[in-house]
């Protein structure tokens, strides 16, 4: 695993859909919360995009008044690839799943071809 | 009883034995083999009210019949009538009255979770506005309900499981609505007839079935499921098919049975010098 | 499998082993427990299509893929599609299936049937009514040019057909489950299958049985909790519940019909080593 240097998972913390990961993750997998590894994951992940994890998930999910589905769909197809993207440069679907999992939790599906 | 055996034993009876009621515990075994049937986003959608023959009117009884089915509410002791509620759907959303998707129960218990992509959220911003409230606001809609026959249907299994005959037959609407007050948001799917069976198991033999090759496709309407006579075999070796009606003696066994509860069709074969 | 065993341990399966095809003779025992379904008023609606996951476009696969079915499309080897061919009442008009209950003994003269019946009260009163019956439905098609309009049809006659799917899909499920398999009904983009198995305009469908051996325990984390007895069902009329007798529930215990209630402990657990060897989120 190549681990960028610019990863600040501390820096994380203070982002509402950060926040929100945590909450979810502990309420559905009854106590606990994500690796620290997958942290630090979604720290390369926001490091290598150039965005926040909120304008993340604000962009996908953020038409609700206009319930404009087409540009959601759009957007989360967008993540999608880069995930995906993330997971062939990191050589890790373990990395890439923890970006996952903060997309889910925060509302946003996310269905990773399945190892066979 | 053995699964397959059940299937293949079930027959609509149409003749039921006088004087003999059925158990309340049966008839609540067909309604909790209902209830555990599968059902979209775990709402109820099949309802039903349990009537029972000898506690109606003969005008009653009258008022439930249709040109399909008529002799058979005379002679069965119960009626399960089902319906498909076309309000479920907007109870469940807006009082969580059932262990619904909507109420998050599914995930709750871990029947779904975050390796299908769904949590918590996802159900509020996904699943509520984008399947589970479209066209509610039209208010409930007529066109039946394939949940509601998949509980009927497993209702209808218990009660052959549990010895009883059993007849579905669709009944009258309104003169259902009056006699038992059936609410205007309740759309009828069929009434099953319940009692214990006047007939022979056999019930004259397996009744006739569409041709397989025009029900059963592999992969293309062009392309029929291959049969394969051995497994067909196999399925008469446990009980799924059975012999074909009419078995020889259905003929005598219906006229005896005609003539036991006065109904036409009774009357002795005339003797041919 | 004992029958009150069968509907005990169906569960909704999520996760199935992708890698374990269904033996033939497992999949034709399922299709020969459909055939003998009850037929709804001696139409014909009944069709059946089997579609294999292997044989299908990794496009058309993530084609098939809803807001509430996902993962299921790559794991489930087997997709079973139920359907009722509208077009089947008004070829049952010609009073043929009838009359052959007339001769199987089923159909008799003490219940009013005969030929004349048939002709003269079943098919003008009833199949024709729900025919021309005005209050009709307009099917709607996703192509992929945008939505097409395909033929209307009596909301009577999409009850009849909805009827004969569900009783389809749950003898499906049961006799599934009977089999060892693990079964879910599950929605998917129903245009997709049309598709690619040439589905007719008068074919309407559910959602399709998905079917194949479970990846997870028999019991998949428990029974799934259903509301009480008497929200369901009335007894005598509308209004009076119809009261859960303890005594019944411990005997349909007993036979295995009742179930040990999800969650059961380990299913946290259970979940992750799942979603760990497939490789997907947590
Ligand atoms: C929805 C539905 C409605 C039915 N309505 C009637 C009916 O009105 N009168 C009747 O005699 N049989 C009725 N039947 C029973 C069918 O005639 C029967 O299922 C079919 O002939 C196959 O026979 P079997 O059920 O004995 O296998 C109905 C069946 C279904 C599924
Ligand atoms: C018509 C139908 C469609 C369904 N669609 C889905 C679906 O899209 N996704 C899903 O996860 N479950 C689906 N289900 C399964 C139900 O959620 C499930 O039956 C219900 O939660 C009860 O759980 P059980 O089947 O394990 O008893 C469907 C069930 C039916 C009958």
């Amino acid at each position: 695993m190549t681990a960028s240097p610019s990863a600040d998972a501390a820096a994380l913390e203070d982002f509402r859909t950060v926040q929100q990961w945590r909450q979810s993750f502990a309420r559905f997998w009854r106590g606990g919360e994500p690796e620290p590894a997958a942290f630090e994951a979604l720290a390369r992940f926001v490091a290598v995009n150039e965005v926040t994890p909120d304008e993340i998930i604000d962009s996908v999910l953020r038409s609700k008044e206009s319930g404009d589905l087409m540009l959601r769909t759009r957007a989360r197809r967008k993540w999608m690839d880069l995930i995906q993207e993330f997971e062939d440069t990191e050589q890790s679907r373990d990395a890439a799943n923890g970006v996952r999992s903060f997309m889910i939790h925060n509302g946003v599906a996310m269905n990773p071809p399945i190892l066979r | 009883m053995e699964f397959l055996n059940v299937i293949g034993s079930r027959r609509s009876i149409r003749y039921f034995q006088q004087g003999r009621a059925v158990e309340r515990e049966k008839i609540q075994t067909i309604l909790e083999g209902a209830r555990l049937a599968s059902r979209a986003v775990n709402v109820p959608w099949a309802k039903a009210i349990v009537a029972y023959r000898d506690r109606l009117t003969q005008d009653e009884i009258d008022s439930l019949k249709t040109p399909f089915a008529s002799v058979e509410f005379d002679l069965a002791p119960v009626y399960i009538l089902w319906y498909h509620d076309m309000d479920a759907r907007r109870v469940a959303i807006e009082s969580s009255a059932y262990p619904s998707v909507a109420s998050g129960t599914l995930q709750d218990i871990g029947a779904l979770g975050p390796p299908h992509g769904w949590s918590h959220k996802y159900v509020q911003e996904v699943v509520l506005p984008e399947v589970l409230m479209p066209g509610l606001s039209a208010g409930p809609q007529r066109g039946g309900n394939a949940d509601a026959a998949v509980a009927m249907t497993q209702g209808l299994l218990c009660a052959v499981e549990e010895g009883l005959g059993a007849c579905l037959a669709p009944f009258n609407e309104a003169g259902a609505a009056e006699v038992f007050g059936v609410p205007d948001t309740w759309e009828p799917v069929q009434a099953m007839l319940v009692g214990y069976s006047a007939e022979s198991p056999q019930a004259g033999g397996q009744r006739p079935r569409a041709d397989w090759d025009k029900t059963f496709f592999l992969g293309h309407v062009d392309k029929p499921y291959p049969r394969d006579p051995a497994v067909t075999e196999s399925m008469k070796e446990q009980g799924l098919i059975q012999e074909p009606s009419p078995i020889p003696w259905r003929s005598d066994e219906v006229r005896a049975l005609s003539r036991g509860f006065r109904l036409p069709g009774g009357e002795p074969v005339e003797e041919t010098a | 499998m004992e029958f009150k065993q069968v509907v005990g341990l169906r569960r909704s399966i999520r996760f199935w082993s992708p890698w374990q095809p269904i033996e033939p003779e497992k999949l034709q025992a399922v299709l020969e427990a459909i055939h003998q379904s009850p037929r709804v008023l001696e139409v014909d609606f009944l069709r059946v299509a089997v579609l294999h996951r292997d044989q299908m476009s990794e496009e058309d696969l993530q084609a098939m893929k809803t807001p509430t079915t996902t993962t299921q499309i790559e794991l489930c080897p087997t997709y079973i599609f139920i359907y009722a061919d509208l077009d089947a009442l008004s070829e049952a008009t010609d009073g043929k299936n009838l009359d052959e209950m007339l001769e199987a003994g089923a159909l008799n003269r003490s219940h009013g049937w005969s030929s004349e019946f048939i002709r003269d009260t079943i098919v003008p009163q009833f199949y024709q009514e729900v025919l021309d019956d005005t209050d009709t439905v307009a099917m709607r098609f996703r192509t992929p040019d945008g939505m097409r309009e395909g033929p209307a049809y009596s909301r009577q006659l999409l009850a009849l057909g909805r009827t004969q799917i569900g009783i389809a899909q749950g003898v499906g499920l049961l006799a599934g489950v009977d089999q060892g398999l693990g079964v879910q009904l599950s929605g998917v983009g129903a245009d997709v299958p049309k598709r690619i198995m040439g589905i007719p305009d008068s074919w309407i469908t559910s959602s399709p049985m998905l079917i194949g051996y479970a990846a997870e325990g028999v019991e998949a984390g428990g029974q799934r909790p259903r509301e009480p007895l008497e929200q369901d069902f009335h007894d005598g009329r509308y209004g009076a519940p119809f009261e859960s007798d303890p005594d019944v529930v411990k005997r349909l215990t007993e036979d295995g019909m009742f179930q040990r209630p999800a969650p059961v402990p380990w299913r946290r657990d259970e979940l992750r080593r799942l979603a760990r060897m497939f490789g997907l989120p947590e």
